[in-house]
């Protein structure tokens, strides 16, 4: 176990950022913190680090019990969202100075920092700029040396706090797989935070949902996705219709319904289906709305003919194009998959 | 992508996290050496003030402002504000309104100007309104008695005299006061843009309306502040207006200037009897300017979230 | 490793603070009303108590000869009054920058009890009356002062007993310290007010990195930290010492106005203006003000270097 958090409880003032987390984080593994502003999780990524001091709990690095080490003794890099290079240095000098700040009986010399330095640059393709300024250099290029910065002293872990969050949504895409390529050459632990959940979904090992202080589900990508656990989870990463039963010609899953009946339905819109009301096939009369077609798929919103309740359905293009329905028309919508969940939340 | 914080205020607002803390001992060593460093320097002088004027009792100290040309003295001090003050004030907003809502070549150079005074000595503030008013001065041969040509004799008629009189005094009051209002308005009326102003427009309002009723609102915390600054500088200024007074006793002596008076007489409790109500007047301009930063600064935040 | 298609940001500077917003140019002047007579009456003012005054200095010294003009800034007593403001004015400068450093440093990052009160009083340089500060001064360094009753003799006993510093003075107040001491006074505020807005804005993320990077508290204050810091600190230098060259009011009263020791410029044209040397006093203002140009368009040139350098 690379990284192990236990219990870990948190108070800003009277605001309770984190509430007996536990996180553990596999060696090799690349790991997201996936939540909203305010979940908690760069708290628990900064307690990792040792920039915050837990109010209780305990972190384990690589076996080690680091919850009194200060922060310089653990041997985690941390890359920050805004970078925070030291802009009067060179990128050569910034990348260098978590090795020129060690004693001089544990520093290299100067030609093996150079020599480090060189290679890092090579690493993450910036070997021409070692002489620039940060304030020379584009967002994509500083968040890059900033990563090159906190791997010259061959840290344990792997920290970044929402990399990628000040970068343009291009940029975003292609640095972000560029840093899943990044970690399977190297094979450093890392855990990254985002609020960003396509970014978490695309390239995480292992994706740890969190909201409001508390973990809600760990699992990979493909896991919380299709079988989230709770509401929350379901909302988060992508769109949710949540339904008001009886449904005609439906019978919820039993398989997370509560005893006492107090749950509710949740299905994706690309798991309902639309048919013609002459098809014959069974299911809940309704009417198109409206239609957006422009894009990869049509989404359609349909009211509900019973309550009124409006429905967000997805559909390919093929199939948006085999349907041909307008707005106004009386169609059946029919339920491919859905989820019954324990309700505590509302929206 | 603006640079919002990454923890939100609630987090921000308790202590630091630990790696920007430093030890313990280094942070009372630092605080308790910054405070003796204040006491020493900054408050046993003004304590010094208030003490040296209260030495023969607090008849003394009363009895240098009944003295006649110490009332003379307050008078000037009061009428040098009364016309610099409002004056500067004009001009600071003409300025400002000049500079901030529109754009034209120079406007460096006018800032320049604008910012000249500080850079000036006291002395030579004083010393360039003799030069141009004095007796031996460009208009100083105008003024005179003798050879007078018509200004010369319309002022002789009149009896006016500019230097070692009262107007050279507001003269060189309103030299060194004047950039305080308008260094005020400018970087806040450039700060809040000109957008509210074209709404008016375009809503039917004439220029001063648009003025009284939308600019003048937005910028009135500001202006408040330029005219504590002002009216601190013009009763204090000693400098500038040594050169051009003449010492006369009882005409054209302002506080301070009797207060060096008094003090070259060796008439050291009635002179710092004098200089601690000047204190005074600092004093109340420092919590003036205090109250004007902590609702100031939280209007001038809104006005820069809200552009 | 494949390449990273990465496109440089068309302004790597993207968080600036709100600058000068752009008026758009040639509508501006149609659109709002005003502009005449705003910027008329800016110029009319500016020239009749700025620029005519100004003038007349400069044209006065015109009609010295070249000869006269030398003679007048350039003799022995006036070299020497120079020397004294220009030196002094350095070692104020120089003590503000140090603990007006201190200053803002524990006012910034330090919440004491009263630290407001401690703010709003740094400004008291600025606010008190400069007579008022002189014989302030005066009478807390005078021999028979509070502070001046033990300062000075340690004074006499330590430095006045060095024999190759008697330069430095031999007393306190009525000498060559005394002078310093009032011009640090009037110059403090500089250097803590252009410090202190630069401290805030310091993010503590640079300090974190510098931290998790395994430097110790004092390399993390030194190598990261006090960079940062160095054009505000210059700039607030260069502040205090323009200031400090100007001063009157302050230092006339505890500096005993000798010439070759405690004369300083504008003492010295005072009393060339007393003894009617109009012509002297002129020269020597317009020299003051050349110098005083200098130093205020080398703190200009500075912030503008420091912005377009440490700007991310």
């Amino acid at each position: 176990m690379s990284v192990l958090a236990t219990n870990i409880t948190k108070h800003f003032g009277s605001f309770r950022a984190l509430d007996n987390v536990s996180l553990e984080v596999g060696a090799g593994k690349l790991v997201a913190l996936l939540g909203p502003s305010g979940s908690g999780k760069t708290t628990l990524l900064r307690i990792i680090a040792g920039l915050e001091h837990a109010d209780a709990g305990a972190v384990a690095l690589h076996g080690e019990d680091v919850t009194r080490t200060p922060a310089g003794k653990r041997r985690v890099g941390f890359v920050f969202q805004h970078y925070a290079l030291f802009r009067h240095m060179t990128v050569n000098e910034n990348v260098a100075f978590g090795l020129t700040v060690r004693r001089r009986a544990e520093r290299p010399s100067k030609s093996e920092i150079a020599d480090r330095v060189h290679s890092l640059l090579k690493l993450v393709q910036l070997e021409e700029f070692g002489g620039r300024f940060p304030s020379q250099l584009s967002g994509g290029q500083r968040q890059r040396i900033a990563l090159a910065r906190a791997l010259a002293v061959e840290p344990k872990v792997l920290l970044l706090d929402e990399p990628f969050g000040a970068l343009d949504a291009r940029v975003r895409k292609d640095l972000r797989r560029w840093l899943r390529r990044f970690h399977d050459e190297i094979g450093l632990t890392t855990v990254f935070v985002t609020h960003d959940q396509e970014e978490a979904l695309e390239i995480a090992d292992e994706v740890v949902v969190m909201n409001n202080a508390r973990v809600e589900q760990v699992g990979t990508p493909q896991v919380v996705y299709d079988r989230p656990a709770t509401p929350f989870v379901y909302q988060f990463l992508g769109n949710v219709n949540r339904l008001n039963l009886p449904w005609h010609g439906y019978v919820p899953e039993t398989a997370l319904a509560a005893p006492d009946g107090e749950y509710a339905v949740f299905v994706r819109p690309h798991d309902l289906e639309i048919v013609r009301s002459r098809s014959g096939l069974g299911g809940e009369p309704g009417t198109v709305v409206s239609v957006h077609a422009a894009g990869a798929s049509a989404n359609l919103t349909c009211e509900r003919a019973s309550d009124g309740e409006h429905i967000e359905v997805e559909l390919s293009r093929a199939e948006f194009d085999l349907l041909q329905v307008r707005p106004g028309d009386a169609i059946t919508l029919r339920i491919r998959h859905s989820r019954a969940l324990r309700e505590e939340y509302v929206i | 992508m603006s640079a919002a914080p990454s923890r939100t205020l609630a987090q921000r607002s308790t202590a630091a996290p630990r790696a920007t803390h430093d030890p313990l001992w280094a942070r009372i060593a630092l605080t308790l050496v910054a405070l003796l460093f204040v006491a020493f320097f900054l408050v046993l002088p003004l304590a010094a003030v208030f003490t040296e004027g209260l030495r023969r009792g607090l008849g003394a100290y009363l009895a240098a402002f009944a003295e006649a040309d110490a009332l003379a003295a307050l008078r000037l001090t009061l009428i040098a504000a009364a016309i610099s003050v409002p004056a500067n004030l004009v001009f600071g907003i003409a300025a400002a309104w000049a500079i901030a809502k529109f754009d034209f070549p120079g406007k460096s150079v006018l800032l320049t100007l604008i910012d000249l005074p500080f850079a000036v000595s006291p002395v030579i503030s004083g010393l360039i309104y003799v030069l141009l008013f004095g007796l031996q001065g460009w208009f100083g041969p105008y003024l005179a008695a003798g050879e007078h040509p018509w200004l010369g004799a319309w002022l002789n008629a009149r009896d006016i005299q500019i230097i070692f009189a009262v107007p050279g005094i507001v003269l060189a009051t309103i030299f060194v006061t004047f950039p305080f209002v308008a260094r005020e308005l400018i970087p806040l009326m450039q700060a809040q843009g000109t957008d509210e102003e074209y709404a008016a427009i375009t809503l039917g309002a004439s220029g001063w309306q648009t003025f009284r009723r939308v600019t003048l609102p937005n910028i009135k915390w500001g202006l408040f502040y330029g005219v504590i600054l002002c009216n601190a500088r013009a009763m204090g200024e000693f400098g500038a207006v040594s050169v051009v007074s003449g010492h006369i006793r009882g005409e054209t002596n302002t506080l301070p200037l009797h207060v060096e008076i008094l003090y070259n007489e060796y008439n050291f409790v009635a002179a710092f009897a004098v200089a601690s109500l000047l204190a005074l007047l600092a004093l109340a301009t420092l919590v003036l300017k205090s109250l004007v930063e902590w609702r100031y600064s939280r209007a001038l935040a809104a006005a820069q979230t809200e552009a | 490793m494949p390449p990273v298609s990465d496109t440089p940001d068309t302004d790597p500077r993207v968080d600036l603070e709100i600058r000068d917003k752009p008026v758009p140019r040639g509508s501006g002047r149609s659109v709002l009303p005003g502009f005449g007579l705003s910027l008329g009456y800016t110029i009319f003012y500016l020239g009749l108590i700025v620029l005519i005054p100004l003038s007349a200095a400069f044209l006065k010294t015109f009609g010295m000869t070249w000869a006269e003009f030398t003679a007048a800034v350039f003799s022995e007593r006036v070299l020497a009054a120079y020397r004294v403001s220009f030196g002094a004015s350095l070692v104020a400068a120089a003590l503000n920058a140090t603990f007006g450093l201190l200053l803002a440093w524990v006012l910034v990052r330090y919440p004491f009890p009263g630290r407001r009160v401690v703010d709003a009083l740094v400004d008291l340089p600025f606010a008190l009356p400069t007579a008022v500060a002189g014989i302030a001064l005066t009478a807390l360094y005078a021999k028979n002062g509070w502070i001046g009753s033990w300062l000075e003799p340690l004074w006499v006993k330590t430095i006045g007993a060095l024999p190759g510093l008697s330069w430095l003075g031999a007393k306190i107040a009525y000498d060559r310290p005394g002078v310093v001491l009032a011009l640090t006074f009037i110059g403090l505020p500089f250097v803590v007010r252009t410090l202190q807005p630069v401290l805030e804005e310091l993010e503590p993320e640079l300090e974190e990195a510098s931290a998790t990077l395994g430097a110790s508290r004092w390399q993390t204050i030194t190598r990261v930290l006090l960079p940062e810091l160095a054009p505000a600190l210059l700039t607030g230098f260069a502040l205090s010492f323009a200031r400090a060259l100007g001063e009157y009011g302050s230092v006339v009263f505890i500096s005993g106005n000798m010439p070759n020791r405690t004369e300083i410029v504008p003492l010295l044209i005072i009393t060339k203006l007393e003894q009617y040397d109009y012509r002297g006093a002129t020269a020597l203002a317009v020299v003051m003000l050349v110098g005083s140009f200098a130093v205020l368009l080398g703190i200009n040139l500075l912030q503008k270097w420091s912005r377009r350098h440490h700007r991310i």
